[in-house]
């Protein structure tokens, strides 16, 4: 694939960006729980054209053994980019910002997962950049979350996330990849949304304090619209199996 | 607060879903209890128990799969010492475990009867049927004294073969090599028609 | 792999009593939640590194060597030259530090030390070039953590800065096919001064600058970078918890004010 061109203008004069959105629209997002047969959750998410899977494997025995912990499962975390997901080929070695995206997206969904009910066991979570278009991490975490969930694991809520950035001096929801390339800004954020608590916060560019402010109003606002898309998946996914099973019951009742 | 209580029964529900307050019930499983209000922890059917004044999710997601005190497991022996087996967990309560959690069993656990060696109860490669009495060791604890509990399937120390009962005798179908196991009510080797 | 890490057995020992003093409004070391533990700042004392800096923040010491050479350009900024920050733990700085690959921590260390500086354009990388697309100059900046008492990230960011503005280098030409070097040495082209602010969160109490002590027993920790025009250049979120966004737009605030206070220090030792 050859190298996008940088574009002349990322804003134009209608206040539209170059795929055609509003500055504070979200690329459109797919969803869809459960799709991986041998992990015990998982989750795809294409937002944009990202293209994102993750699995959740456990609780499991700790593995080392020296990583376990007493009083809590003890959760890893690994994010991963495919060395096709980018223009140039990534080598499939984890790179120093892979290791630093997989502590801190580990990291945001620490705070939910009830990780007292499973001391000494680990649980793993995977996160596989299949194609990335910017904000990768935020999708992953969405993704990832609804994968704990999927893997029955309990945890207190559901963690949203992304990202907003500047573009042309304006803020501006959920970058494209050019948009992160030639913007001046990027703030990626992760929402617990009942305890309205930021979980994961980076920041790099340039912003004012107020400019940051108002970024960060506009991140919880989209994350709050991507967890109720993420309640959607679930529900449509386990609603399919709650007929089932309740119809089992009925049966058994009868007989 | 009761038509609170109808309006959360049997509602589908995904994790930070909220189900009401302490004051109206207590947190069951599947759910958590946050600064006194109860919200889902798991994905399923919320269910009221109004007798015992408490709240669950019925999940149909995982449930996770770990040992806990009373679950029934199958494990194989890996290794046995003097007084100890240590045992890979490959299946709880009916479910596989695809990467096993390893148990610990005591001799003196191991038997309703005092039991000398170990080898005499188990062997490696052995499957037993057992239940966990303890999690709250660094691993867990394994008993298969009580009924339906001990070996289902053993295997010669000699040469591998396959270990069956012709009357009391343990024998090997193999090299006709005769061991002593603590074996389960139904274990599975006793396919062995009686001689004569 | 990323993995939920372990506390000291120690550190867990004196949780409560730490967490129960810094809820009662007080800090083991009697500091306000607001101050800094005391700053010095020296700089040249590696006479074959191009420039250098020493940073002791209370107890912890942080050395910094900025060495120049010439390299390649990588291949999608042909018009750049390179800048690259790397952290090393060193085993003597702690005994939780261990001989080996970059850890995680020396990785996440370095990657928010080497934000705040690319993302306020501290280094006019343009200015780096010998021959576009072929020879540039790379500056190095190596961040030897030589005693760990906390909050190593402000510590390497101010040693990191005043290393660069103490650094000399001579100017690159290219004579025929050889790069050769100009008489005469040059500062490097330090165009903005990044301060990195560290708070913790403990209980309910933000602090800043925590102490070793203190890190250990933090739900959440929070960098907010600012550059000399007082914008935001660089951030990072760590821990097992998180803030609330009152909590961050405070601190948000504070790291503005105390960055300013810890660029004049560092400004004034390393400009001379």
């Amino acid at each position: 694939m050859p190298e996008p061109k940088q574009p002349e203008k990322l804003i134009d004069e209608k206040g539209l960006r170059i795929d055609g959105r509003r500055l504070d629209q979200l690329r459109p997002i797919k969803l869809e729980v459960g799709i991986l047969d041998k992990a015990d959750g998982s989750a795809y998410i294409e937002q944009g054209k990202n293209k994102i899977l993750a699995a959740v494997y456990g609780p499991r025995e700790a593995h080392p053994k020296h990583i376990a912990l007493p009083e809590r499962a003890v959760i890893r975390c690994r994010y991963h980019m495919a060395p096709f997901s980018v223009d140039e080929r990534k080598s499939p070695a984890p790179s120093r910002r892979e290791m630093e995206l997989s502590k801190v997206i580990r990291e945001s969904l620490e705070p939910v997962v009830l990780t007292e009910l499973y001391p000494r066991t680990m649980i793993d979570l995977f996160v596989e950049i299949l194609q990335s278009d910017g904000g990768s991490r935020c999708a992953g975490i969405t993704a990832a979350s609804l994968a704990l969930a999927d893997a029955g694991i309990p945890m207190r809520e559901i963690v949203a996330a992304c990202a907003v950035g500047k573009i042309e001096g304006k803020l501006a929801l959920d970058l494209s990849d050019a948009e992160d390339k030639y913007g001046e800004a990027d703030l990626p954020v992760a929402l617990v949304p009942n305890s309205s608590m930021i979980t994961l916060l980076q920041m790099d560019g340039s912003l004012t304090p107020s400019e940051f402010e108002r970024g960060l109003g506009m991140a919880v606002e989209a994350c709050k619209a991507i967890h109720s898309m993420q309640r959607e998946a679930l529900k449509k996914k386990y609603h399919e199996i709650k007929e089932v099973v309740e119809e089992k019951e009925e049966s058994e009742v009868i007989a | 607060m009761a038509t609170m209580s109808k309006k959360i029964d049997g509602q589908f529900v995904v994790p930070g879903e909220r189900l009401g307050v302490v004051e109206e019930f207590d947190a069951g499983t599947g759910t958590v209890d946050v600064n006194g209000t109860v919200y889902a922890a798991q994905t399923g059917k919320a269910t009221l128990d109004p007798t015992r004044r408490k709240v669950m999710v019925k999940t149909l997601a995982g449930p996770p799969v770990v040992p806990e005190e009373g679950s029934a497991i199958i494990g194989m022996v890996e290794k046995i010492q003097e007084k100890m087996a240590i045992v890979n967990i490959i299946m709880i309560d009916n479910h596989k475990v695809e990467r096993p959690f390893t148990g610990l069993l005591h001799i003196s656990n191991s038997s309703p009867r005092y039991e000398r060696a170990m080898g005499e109860v188990c062997k490696p490669v052995d499957l037993i049927r057992a239940k966990v009495i303890d999690v709250s060791a660094r691993i867990p604890k394994l008993t298969t004294s009580g009924r339906g509990l001990g070996v289902i399937k053993a295997y010669c120390s000699n040469c591998g073969g396959e270990l069956v009962l012709s009357g009391n005798i343990l024998r090997c179908s193999q090299c006709r090599n005769v061991e002593r196991r603590r074996l389960a009510d139904d274990f599975l080797g006793n396919t062995e028609p009686e001689k004569a | 792999m990323s993995h939920t890490p372990q506390l000291p057995p120690v550190a867990k020992l004196e949780q409560k009593t730490i967490v129960d003093m810094i809820s009662r409004g007080k800090r083991i070391d009697e500091r306000s939640p607001e101050s800094y533990r005391p700053i010095q700042i020296q700089v040249g004392l590696i006479e074959k590194a191009n420039g250098s800096a020493q940073v002791h923040l209370g107890k912890s010491k942080i050395l910094v060597g900025v060495k120049v050479q010439t390299g390649e350009p990588f291949p999608d900024t042909p018009d750049e030259g390179v800048l690259t920050v790397n952290v090393e733990l060193v085993p003597l700085a702690s005994p939780s530090f261990e001989p080996g690959p970059p850890s995680e921590q020396a990785i996440e260390l370095a990657r928010v030390v080497d934000r705040g500086i690319r993302e306020s354009k501290a280094i006019d990388v343009k200015s780096l070039v010998i021959q576009k697309g072929k020879k540039v100059q790379v500056v190095y900046v190596d961040v030897y953590v030589l005693d760990h008492d906390g909050n190593l990230i402000d510590a390497s960011a101010m040693a990191s800065l005043a290393a660069l503005v103490n650094a000399k280098v001579s100017k690159m030409e290219l004579k025929g096919d050889e790069v050769v070097a100009k008489p005469g040495h040059h500062s490097l082209p330090v165009n903005n001064y990044p301060i990195a602010v560290t708070f913790a969160k403990v209980d309910k109490t933000i602090l800043v600058d925590p102490s070793l002590e203190e890190e250990q027993v933090m739900s959440a920790r929070l960098t907010v970078t600012i550059d000399k025009n007082g914008s935001i250049c660089a951030m990072q979120k760590g821990g097992l918890s998180g803030f609330s966004v009152e909590e961050l737009k405070k601190a948000v605030g504070l790291a503005v004010q105390k960055a300013a206070e810890n660029r004049a220090k560092v400004l004034a030792v390393a400009k001379g």
